[in-house]
């Protein structure tokens, strides 16, 4: 319990860092860090599957980000924050912490399953007879891919219409800029 | 920027680190694919560590040489016979034994099957790190041509322009 108090407060920190400090190398470093030590934490809860997709979204996206973000041009970030934006933020953090304390006071204890309390649930019977059913001994595989496979299926769609609106977001070189740059060289 | 056009990818030291690397991460990437029945990991998980063996060659070698080992197109082409795949397995199903998404390939479930035994779970979990794989490669391939600049004293996204 108390390597998880230690992890939580260290997240905090890295994420107040990550959002107070005008450098963005180092705010995207404290990002990471967060990332990581959640990642830390699901292994320590016992959800390897999850430590390990969060460890490689984590490194993948700091890829993207520092490759996106930092250049020569820009290396810090400076000017005030809006106080709207800022006023909003504070009043939802507030409204989420009190139903987290409400909800908190109804948690089982960190690491119980929240499916045992209950006898006839189906996610025991996943638990108990999901190896001979699926023939997968991975508890999480027979649950993905065998149980919830209509949740993959949507995964997969989601991803693929993500990525579509990607790149016709991003396409270089972009149809219209092509038009006229050819159009302005006949011009020179 | 006309110096960093030039030098294409990054130095000696990374390149030759890469030439090292990325053949051991392309295989972890197939072993958590192929051993999902058993292992943590699994199609999500294995197919973006294969995405990362690419992206770091990307990274090292320079774009150009990136887009000559595996193109953009190619790689949404493969997403797209990832997800076909996928959708195929989900109709075989459909058509062999009565519902969508039940096993098409087991005869029955008699227990926990070995490797070589495969069933319909592998089949989804191959197409599924197709897709993943493909897809975040092109989504790398696209983002890493963009970057954000302070222009006029706003903060803009600019594509990087090739020489």
């Amino acid at each position: 319990m108390s390597l998880f108090a230690i992890l939580l407060v260290l997240m905090i920190i890295g994420a107040i860092i990550a959002i107070e400090t005008t450098n963005l190398l180092s705010s995207i470093v404290c990002v990471g860090a967060v990332g990581f030590l959640i990642s830390i934490a699901f292994l320590f809860l016992g959800a390897p599957d999850l430590a390990i997709t969060q460890l490689v979204v984590e490194a993948l996206c700091l890829i993207v980000l520092i490759r996106a973000t930092i250049n020569r041009d820009l290396t810090s970030v400076t000017g005030d924050r809006e106080f709207f934006g800022l006023t909003v933020t504070v009043a939802m953090i507030l409204v989420f912490l009190v139903i987290g304390v409400k909800i908190f006071d109804d948690f089982p204890a960190l690491g119980q399953a929240v499916m045992d309390r209950m006898a006839n649930t189906p996610s025991s019977s996943y638990l108990a007879r999901g190896a001979e059913q699926t023939g997968a001994k991975n508890v999480i595989t027979a649950l993905i891919l065998g149980y919830r496979n209509f949740d993959a299926l949507g995964q997969v769609a989601v991803i693929f219409c993500a990525v579509l609106g990607a790149l016709a977001i991003l396409r270089w070189p972009a149809k219209k800029d092509q038009k006229e740059k050819d159009s302005e060289a006949d011009a020179v | 920027m006309s110096d960093l056009i030039k030098r294409e990818g990054m130095d000696l030291v990374a390149k030759s680190i890469t030439g090292w690397l990325k053949g051991f991460i392309f295989l972890f990437g197939v072993y958590l694919v192929l051993h999902s029945h058993e292992t943590p990991g699994g199609g999500f998980a294995g197919g973006i560590i294969i995405a990362c063996a690419f992206i770091l060659f990307t990274l090292a070698e320079g774009q150009h040489a990136g887009m000559k080992l595996l193109s953009k197109t190619v790689a949404a082409q493969l997403a797209s016979v990832g997800a076909l795949i996928f959708l195929a397995a989900t109709v075989a199903g459909a058509c062999r034994e009565g519902a969508f998404f039940r096993d098409f390939l087991g005869a029955g479930h008699a227990g926990i099957r070995s490797f070589f035994e495969k069933n319909a779970i592998y089949i989804y979990d191959l197409a599924l790190a197709l897709v993943v794989s493909m897809l975040i490669y092109v989504v790398f391939s696209v983002t890493s041509a963009v970057h954000v600049t302070v222009k006029d004293g706003k903060r803009r996204m600019l594509r990087q322009r090739r020489s």
